[in-house]
């Protein structure tokens, strides 16, 4: 292996942030300081403690236990998200390029359509027609993904058409589906891939904003954006109650950000290229 | 060599493309690439197909592969037209027909090893079970002169000529009868350029593979060819032997051509 240049520095950050966050959320499974839903009125609003790292809500619960938690509600919906709308968004794509013709344009003009919406608002309708449920706030941010996902598989794909392996493999006797799977996905992978980490960073965002307007998951369990909304009457009295949730926000999609900008970096074909 | 059962027909074949609209209203030109060209490839035989780059060469290669569709004219391959027959038929007709191609970089798929790439006209319709399929594949690496212990690796790893070579293998593997190869060493160094052409050659003779040859360079068709056709604008201008086209050029495209080469 012959010496590699450094990696990008968007990417080390990037993927410290993500590897906490992943951490911190997986941990909540099986641990958090203490029960993140345990309510204890007499000691609220407590400032940073041996007990207590960083304090109390309003109505006594543990904001390291809630924060835990509301990182495994914003991971398992973007991942859940963005794998559904990336699967459907990246099979469209893939379809339009193999078909071409009128099924491309029809595919593509759609994406079109649906972003003309603003993501976030199209989301919220969602939410508020079908009601505010967990399973609703996951199809909605799936939904705003499979546009982003169809245009980048799309143009990727159209791409690796144009290489002569593609025409070997014609000649080869092999329909468009069997290319596609064995020639185009493995081919496209890369810009897929750094799509799905930068649509992470949204779909965390989106969760955020719905469960902000209370669309959401639901309580008792914990979430950055009810947390936000929750501690917004209090900001006067306990500011530290929005601060802390709104941190933990910034800090993944940042990381999500950073670590897609990065992986672009490293797996773009102008700048190097891997087997 | 026979020419009353030829194992390819092209006969009168034509193909326009349509270029941008250049007014708005005005009709979208067009450009013809192939014009009412016929040839033929008699089995066991090496045709040549020579031309400058434009001339509509590789054109008339991709219709007869099947890849393109003529506007006009039949092509037969052992008698079946590609472009008229069925689905299942068609799939048959593609393991009697195999093509090279030009850039030995870009016919390769980065992302497969090479005994993939190389089984893989194995994999559209054949009954091969895989442990067949594999010995085939290891069978014909050695034959064109790639250590069988390397299928494992990927494109990358190997060079201009090699690559090509492993393209031969996988334009092999089904025992066709007819190859096409499209430029088949403008890419690769000039040292390299005789090992492929010896390569080429030597499996004419061994599997008695009747082939088209295109190219641009009359080195190339001078040294392999039976019979050489000159294309020019899309259509072909001259087909004759190539010692009597070589010597005795007829039209003035090919004079100018054999000009430049001696």
């Amino acid at each position: 292996m012959s010496a590699r240049p450094s990696l990008p520095v968007s990417l080390v950050l990037g993927g410290a942030l993500v590897a906490a966050l992943t951490a911190a959320a997986l941990l909540s499974l099986v641990w958090t300081p203490h029960p993140f839903a345990a309510i204890d009125v007499a000691n609220r609003f407590q400032g940073p403690s041996a007990d207590h790292w960083l304090g109390t809500d309003q109505l006594g619960r543990d904001m390291v236990s809630q924060l835990m938690a509301g990182a495994r509600t914003s991971v398992a919906i973007a991942f859940v998200a963005v794998v559904l709308g990336g699967a459907i968004g990246t099979a469209l794509g893939l379809l339009a390029s193999a078909v071409g013709g009128i099924v491309e344009d029809a595919v593509m003009r759609l994406a079109d359509f649906s972003f003309a919406f603003p993501a976030l608002l199209f989301a919220i309708m969602l939410a508020a027609v079908f009601g505010p449920s967990l399973a609703n706030a996951i199809v909605a941010i799936a939904f705003i993904n499979i546009p982003v996902f169809a245009r980048v598989s799309r143009a990727a794909a159209n791409q690796v058409w144009t290489r002569e392996f593609t025409l070997a493999s014609q000649v080869a006797g092999r329909g468009g589906f069997a290319i596609t799977v064995d020639h185009i996905l493995p081919n496209i992978a890369a810009p897929v891939i750094v799509q799905a980490t930068i649509e992470f960073a949204v779909a965390i965002l989106a969760e955020a904003a719905l469960s902000y307007l209370g669309l959401g998951v639901q309580p008792p369990a914990a979430s950055w954006g009810r947390m936000l909304s929750e501690a917004q009457t209090l900001l006067y009295l306990a500011p530290q109650l929005a601060i802390y949730p709104g941190l933990c926000i910034v800090a993944a999609v940042l990381g999500f950000n950073l670590l897609g900008d990065g992986l672009r970096d490293i797996t773009d074909p102008r700048l190097s290229r891997r087997p | 060599m026979t020419l009353d059962s030829p194992i390819l027909s092209v006969d009168a074949v034509s193909r326009r493309y349509r270029l941008p609209r250049r007014t708005l209203f005005g009709p979208a030109p067009r450009l013809a690439a192939v014009q009412d060209a016929s040839l033929v490839v008699g089995r066991g035989e090496v045709l040549g197909i020579v031309g400058e780059s434009g001339s509509g060469k590789s054109t008339l290669a991709r219709m007869v592969m099947a890849l393109e569709r003529p506007d006009g004219g039949t092509i037969r391959i052992d008698g079946v037209d590609p472009h008229r027959c069925g689905r299942a038929e068609l799939t048959k007709l593609r393991r009697r027909m195999q093509m090279v191609f030009q850039d030995p970089f870009g016919s390769l798929d980065p992302r497969r090893d090479i005994g993939w790439s190389v089984a893989e006209p194995l994999l559209a319709a054949s009954g091969l079970a895989r442990e067949e399929r594999r010995s085939t594949v290891l069978d014909m690496l050695g034959r064109v002169g790639i250590d069988p212990d390397a299928a494992p690796r990927y494109p990358h790893e190997f060079s201009g000529g090699q690559r090509q070579r492993i393209a031969i293998a996988r334009a092999l593997v089904t025992r066709p009868a007819l190859l096409v190869a499209d430029e088949p060493v403008a890419s690769l160094d000039v040292s390299v350029q005789a090992q492929i052409l010896n390569l080429l050659m030597d499996l004419h003779e061994e599997f008695g593979l009747s082939m088209l040859v295109i190219s641009h360079d009359l080195a190339v068709i001078a040294s392999i060819c039976d019979r050489v056709a000159v294309m020019k604008s899309g259509r072909i201008v001259e087909t004759g032997a190539t010692r009597s086209v070589l010597t005795a050029p007829a039209h003035a495209y090919t004079k100018e051509l054999v000009a430049a080469f001696v």
